[in-house]
């Protein structure tokens, strides 16, 4: 693989839950990358913003990660999920991580646009009602309790649906969220569920499938590395 | 690929994320069977159901004959695959179906990657704001000003990236299209979400584009029948300003989904 150009990575090093995503497959992959800052603000006008022009010219979103493949035409990609689809297809020939036939690839779909729609957003949200320095800092009071307890029921119920399939896939004898090993389903789910606990400290007591999966994850190498690249995150 | 008669049964209900399917399915010219599900009933929270889709939601399809053997014989017929979550289910239909790429585009392109891309958008960011938006404007028992305000402008911004998307793909390709120079699995996922913009509290005045893109994508071969499935849309081209017709159809679904979340607190 030593032709391979480095993959250039708009992330950022700091708390925020897509961008190891991408990091994790890379090292997974064992691909080289360039990594590029971006600052998280929505002001137009700060050159290395993420609402720049220079920016919103390769994700319109205007959201991190995004990346530029050198080796495939400066293709850039955005959307987390579409990155590890897309890092999948073109560079995980012998399907270490990705789906080897339609079935495969199915299942991974399902468990990472159940990521993006359910996990992500509604983790998302339940951060932003309950942790002080987000809502209430810009509010100056605490949101309603039955807001707060909307997401959180939500989370716990999306964790839940995670617990018991993974409790099938051990009884089929599978460590993992699609077959018999690590997929990129695996990798999508690892940064909200890695920042959860600390804000439900007992959602991992009452979940022990889901409890050991996370162990498992953790003890990854390429897990291991990408976060201790991060800065440490301060919301912990 | 695909030669046999397809055998596929969509579980569905009159919502955003089933017409998807629906749609697609129209466009594609595929025979498939309807399980319609009664959300007031909570039937998706049922061990049949979740034995099919485990997250309890809709839609889910069932394809009973999918193109690969069993996993445990070859020679035997295959089982029956099971698809949650209307993004898998898309990228599933036109990976084994969408032969001739009527919503799809071939998959060593550019456009292959840009359709991914906004399917995921979708998923990811237009559904989850403007679901929060749906229920913060309509069916949250309390007014809570900047609960409703953070999903109507997080759901203004998606639209204006949508907007410009649409703008680019006007003055670059000269295409009507989200992707590419047709209509795709993109524009049936983004426009579900869309044509209910306004039932969320988002006014599209001034998305120009976006407006004439909704009228664009309904008269799309295949979208009025699969929109209309399993029943036409109560809130089709609902006059938002009658609040008679409103209250009833926000008093109708509130208590259901109320009642939803009270027993998802509980499980």
């Amino acid at each position: 693989m030593s032709s391979i150009k480095p993959i250039t990575v708009y992330g950022h090093l700091g708390a925020t839950p897509n961008p190891p995503k991408v990091l994790i497959l890379l090292k997974l992959l064992g691909l080289p990358y360039t990594h590029i800052e971006k600052a998280l603000t929505d002001d137009p006008t700060v050159e290395d913003g993420i609402k720049h022009t220079n920016f919103t010219a390769i994700n319109p979103n205007g959201r991190i990660p995004a990346i530029t493949d050198p080796n495939q035409n400066d293709i850039n990609v955005w959307e987390s999920a579409a990155i590890l689809q897309y890092l999948a297809e073109v560079y995980d020939k012998d399907y270490k991580f990705s789906g080897k036939d339609l079935e495969e690839r199915t299942l991974i779909n399902e468990w990472i646009a159940f990521q993006i729609s359910g996990q992500a957003p509604m983790s998302g949200q339940f951060l932003w009602f309950s942790v002080d320095r987000l809502h209430k800092a810009k509010y100056g009071e605490q949101a309603p309790e039955h807001v707060i307890i909307r997401f959180k029921n939500e989370v716990r119920r999306i964790y839940g649906v995670l617990n018991a399939h993974l409790e099938k896939q051990k009884a089929k004898g599978s460590d993992w969220i699609v077959a018999d090993r690590l997929t990129i389903a695996d990798v999508a789910w690892i940064p909200w569920a890695r920042i959860i606990p600390a804000f439900d400290p007992t959602l991992l007591e009452e979940l022990p499938a889901f409890k050991a999966w996370l162990e498992r994850m953790d003890a990854l190498p390429a897990v291991k590395e990408t976060y201790a690249e991060l800065n440490p995150p301060p919301m912990a | 690929m695909a030669a046999k008669t397809p055998n596929l049964t969509l579980y569905t209900a009159q919502t955003p994320n089933g017409t998807k399917i629906s749609i697609a399915l129209s466009i594609l010219n595929l025979p498939y069977k309807v399980h319609p599900l009664n959300l007031a009933t909570h039937e998706q929270k049922l061990p049949w159901f979740t034995a099919i889709n485990p997250n309890g939601r809709l839609p889910a399809l069932t394809d009973h004959s999918p193109p690969f053997p069993s996993s445990s014989s070859s020679s035997s017929p295959p089982e029956p695959l099971h698809i949650m979550e209307s993004g898998a289910i898309l990228l599933y239909l036109v990976s084994n179906y969408d032969t001739s790429q009527k919503l799809s585009f071939s998959k060593d392109s550019k456009e292959h990657w840009e359709m991914v891309q906004w399917v995921f958008w979708q998923n990811a960011g237009l559904g989850p704001m403007q679901g929060q938006s749906n229920h913060f404007v309509r069916y949250s028992p309390e007014k809570i000003p900047y609960a409703v305000g953070r999903y109507v402008n997080e759901s203004r911004r998606l639209y204006t990236v949508l907007e410009g998307r649409l703008k680019e793909q006007e003055e670059k390709r000269g295409s009507g299209w989200i992707v590419g120079d047709h209509v795709s699995i993109a524009d049936i996922t983004v426009w579900c979400w869309a044509i209910y913009a306004e039932w969320g509290g988002i006014g599209l005045e001034g998305f120009e584009r976006v407006r004439k893109w909704r009228e664009r994508v309904a008269g799309v071969e295949g979208v009025e029948e699969g929109r209309n499935v399993p029943e036409p849309s109560g809130l089709r081209d609902a006059d938002l300003g009658d609040e008679v017709l409103v209250r009833g159809y926000v008093e109708g679904s509130r208590k259901w989904i109320l009642e939803g979340m009270r027993r998802d607190a509980e499980a």
